[in-house]
């Protein structure tokens, strides 16, 4: 079982992980296409990254119509085949933890992978927010 | 293009009217961007007579061109206008989260121009700008502006705005974004209250192309290195800048009671350790991993239990502390929310309240100037009073609001400690006891500032260091004159570039990133080949630009000098018996910068050798 932790107390909101993510998925710089956001609440200076938690009862995969989405037996970790998605968004709306996004201009849906198995936002993070679970 | 994005909008708001331009790439490789780029569209675009308040001062909005990467500290942008405080160039930069918003809208640049009838904000959203109605949000502060406009726009928006000091046109207003990080110097938020301008929104999901992605993350992996092992790295990432407060009590140099001392026992209370103690957490810039800002709050019981900011940096811990004489840690904190809020620069502020403090002090004002307060040193009340009437411009507040120069043409007998350059209140530094910072602010074009010079090596670096950069190991004597002009003017052209580039100071200059691995950093981005030199003459042409646009407003030598209080040694604390005389230097620093040292003007063949012949007239 693979995901990825967070540790909300240590985050500094600096959005290093956004940027990386988009930077190793497509080689642009574009935090709108990371896999993990940072919500961040600047009035009472709180910074909450959110990402895929690899649920071991997914209900993304639950929702999903096509089968676009599905858990990999061996890692644990829900993935995605862009090519069986129809951007019903069904998934975006069934995960509890709002941790599926759709872009909108790329037409995609965004969900952490967690990079194979070595993601690129664990080791960035300035702080260790970020842990990779194995 | 990469990095950049090679747009630039231009807003008119007298006649409701947008633009777009493309931007020169020829331009972008003399400037770079930010303060550079934003210099050179200021120079034209003004003139001698253009009035700072007026509809024909643009109010220039610039990212550099590694803004979004991911290069370390990359989130700055400036901001650029006539300044209506001192009358010469000025601009104000800040970090947090707005100008990588505004590149990945699709704009290295907004050029804001004319005045609206009618409140505005300006709404930039992927490519699309729109100007749309503030009635409702004019009068409302920083914070509340803020929330409303997420409320209407969404969570991911990146806001830019001026509180009620910046609408009431306060000579020192700032332009705040992310609620606590100011664009503070110069009152470039009075420039934007001057056209009915609330605020400017970005928000955007394009893009920033990079030109070697391979080689881009291998000079990141080197910078991030060079940072995670500085020296300074350990303390700049928890303390922040409340580490300096320890350090200038220990040296002596800080400034208390408007500069009339530069120690005091009771700036102990005020130590970087009393400041953690009400941290709530550490927060960091736009893809920064210094993350030298705190967020702070007051939880105890007493009048500022509900005290809470980002911050509060060592310029406002003692802009409005011991500069107040005020020692109040629980004030200080709330103030800096206060300022904050009201969108206004403590610096200034801090400034203004200490200089008629003074006034107060030796009797050269009376109560009723100021309200029937009790203006005595320390008054916390008094202070935070003041603060809310400059805000407001209520009473005295719009005497205080015009700033420390014309409150001194008013008030006979307060020349001496007027303390101020070019208009400009200089940071909380103490030049009798660090010469490079006094030559620094003497010379500055924005008026007295820290920032524009941020001669660091002075105290920081090794005598070996200062011997192979300037050939002398008294550079690292904070008490010497000798080589300083060379450190300052150096330590320009690093300031220069790295506005330019929108980097951070602290990453380029208290951390030492070697400047070739910058150059590398900006190759990888835009694939434009460039080495230290050229960086360097990149920061050289911006202070020369800098200074031809006052030079064209009739400053000069007269101009390069600081108050005659520092004439007068320190009586007290580790830098005792010192003072500081500008003219053991500035003839000398003219003279490395090739100007006349006669006038204090570039010659012509420094204008020439830097490409700026369109300023010799």
């Amino acid at each position: 079982m693979s995901f990825i932790k967070v540790d909300r107390h240590t985050c500094t909101g600096c959005r290093y992980c956004e940027v990386i993510c988009s930077f190793n998925k497509s080689e642009v710089c574009d935090p709108s296409r990371g896999r993990i956001k940072i919500e961040k609440d600047e009035i009472r200076g709180t910074e909450k990254p959110v990402v895929c938690r690899q649920c071991s009862k997914p209900k993304c995969v639950e929702a999903c119509p096509t089968g676009a989405l599905y858990k990999d037996e061996k890692t644990g970790v829900v993935l995605y085949i862009n090519d069986l998605c129809t951007q019903c968004q069904a998934c975006v709306e069934a995960c509890p933890f709002n941790a599926i996004w759709f872009h909108q201009s790329l037409n995609i849906i965004l969900k952490c992978d967690i990079c194979g198995g070595d993601p690129a936002c664990v080791k960035y993070c300035p702080t260790k927010t970020l842990s990779l679970v194995e | 293009m990469y990095g950049w994005t090679g747009k630039k909008v231009i807003i008119d708001l007298s006649n409701s009217k947008v633009y777009h331009e493309d931007i020169a790439e020829k331009l972008l490789k003399q400037y770079l961007g930010g303060r550079g780029l934003n210099a050179k569209i200021l120079y034209d675009m003004t003139v001698a007579e253009t009035d700072p308040l007026g509809p024909d001062n643009p109010l220039i909005f610039s990212t550099g061109p590694l803004t979004g990467s991911l290069i370390p500290t990359n989130g700055r942008y400036t901001v650029t206008a006539k300044s209506p405080l001192t009358g010469i160039f000025g601009d104000g930069n800040s970090a947090g989260f707005w100008a990588p918003e505004l590149k990945y809208a699709g704009f290295d640049t907004v050029v804001i121009t004319g005045v609206s009838e009618k409140p505005v904000y300006i709404w930039i959203n992927d490519g699309q700008v729109e100007i749309k109605e503030a009635a409702h949000l004019w009068g409302r502060d920083v914070w509340e502006t803020t929330v409303s406009l997420k409320e209407t726009l969404g969570p991911n928006i990146q806001v830019a705005a001026i509180g009620q000091a910046g609408e009431n046109q306060v000579k020192y207003a700032a332009i705040i974004n992310n609620l606590k990080r100011a664009v503070g110097r110069c009152g470039m938020g009075a420039v934007m209250g001057s056209k009915n301008l609330k605020a400017v929104v970005v928000r955007g999901t394009q893009p920033v192309k990079i030109a070697h992605p391979e080689e881009h993350l291998k000079v990141v992996d080197e910078m991030l290195k060079h940072i995670y092992s500085a020296p300074g790295y350990p303390i700049r990432s928890t303390l922040g800048t409340t580490a300096i407060t320890d350090i200038y009590i220990r040296n002596g140099t800080m400034p208390i009671n408007n500069a009339q001392k530069a120690y005091d026992e009771q700036t102990k209370k005020l130590t970087s350790d009393k400041i953690a103690a009400y941290t709530t957490g550490l927060k960091g810039c736009f893809a920064c991993p210094i993350h030298c800002s705190r967020y702070t709050k007051y939880t105890e019981q007493g009048p500022y239990s509900d005290a809470y900011s980002e911050g509060p940096e060592y310029e406002t811990i003692v802009a409005i502390g011991p500069r107040c004489g005020n020692y109040s840690l629980p004030s200080i904190l709330k103030l800096n929310q206060l300022l904050n809020q009201f969108g206004l620069d403590s610096i200034s502020t801090g400034g203004v309240i200490s200089f008629i403090m003074e006034c107060y002090q030796r009797g050269l004002i009376n109560k009723e100037q100021v309200d029937n307060l009790d203006l005595s040193w320390g008054n916390v009340e008094t202070i935070i009073e003041l603060v809310r009437k400059i805000a407001y411009r209520e009473g005295c507040g719009a005497w205080l609001a015009q700033g420390v120069r014309k409150l001194s043409e008013e008030i006979k007998g307060s020349e001496d400690f007027a303390i101020h350059v070019k208009g400009l209140e200089p940071a909380e530094q103490e030049p009798r006891g660090m010469k490079a910072w006094g030559l620094g602010w003497a010379v500055s074009n924005r008026g007295a500032d820290h920032l524009r010079a941020f001669p660091l090596a002075e105290t920081t670096w090794t005598k070996e260091d200062a011997v192979r950069a300037f050939g002398s190991e008294e550079v690292v004597d904070r008490f010497a004159y000798t080589g300083k002009e060379k450190l300052v003017k150096w330590s320009e052209e690093v300031s220069g570039f790295t506005d330019s580039l929108e980097m951070c100071k602290f990453a380029q200059m208290a951390l030492t990133i070697p400047i070739e691995m910058t150059a590398k950093a900006l190759w990888t981005v835009t694939g434009w080949e460039i080495d230290e030199q050229e960086l360097l003459k990149i920061g050289e042409r911006i202070v020369n630009l800098e200074r031809m646009y006052n030079v064209r407003l009739g400053l000069g030598k007269k101009d390069d000098k600081l108050p005659p209080r520092y004439a007068e040694p320190l009586k007290e604390g580790a830098s005792q018996g010192q003072s500081f005389d500008i003219n053991k230097l500035l003839d000398k620093y003219y003279t490395v910068r090739g100007w006349n040292v006669e006038t204090g003007h570039p010659t012509r063949e420094k204008l020439l050798e830097l490409g700026l012949a369109f300023t010799i007239r």
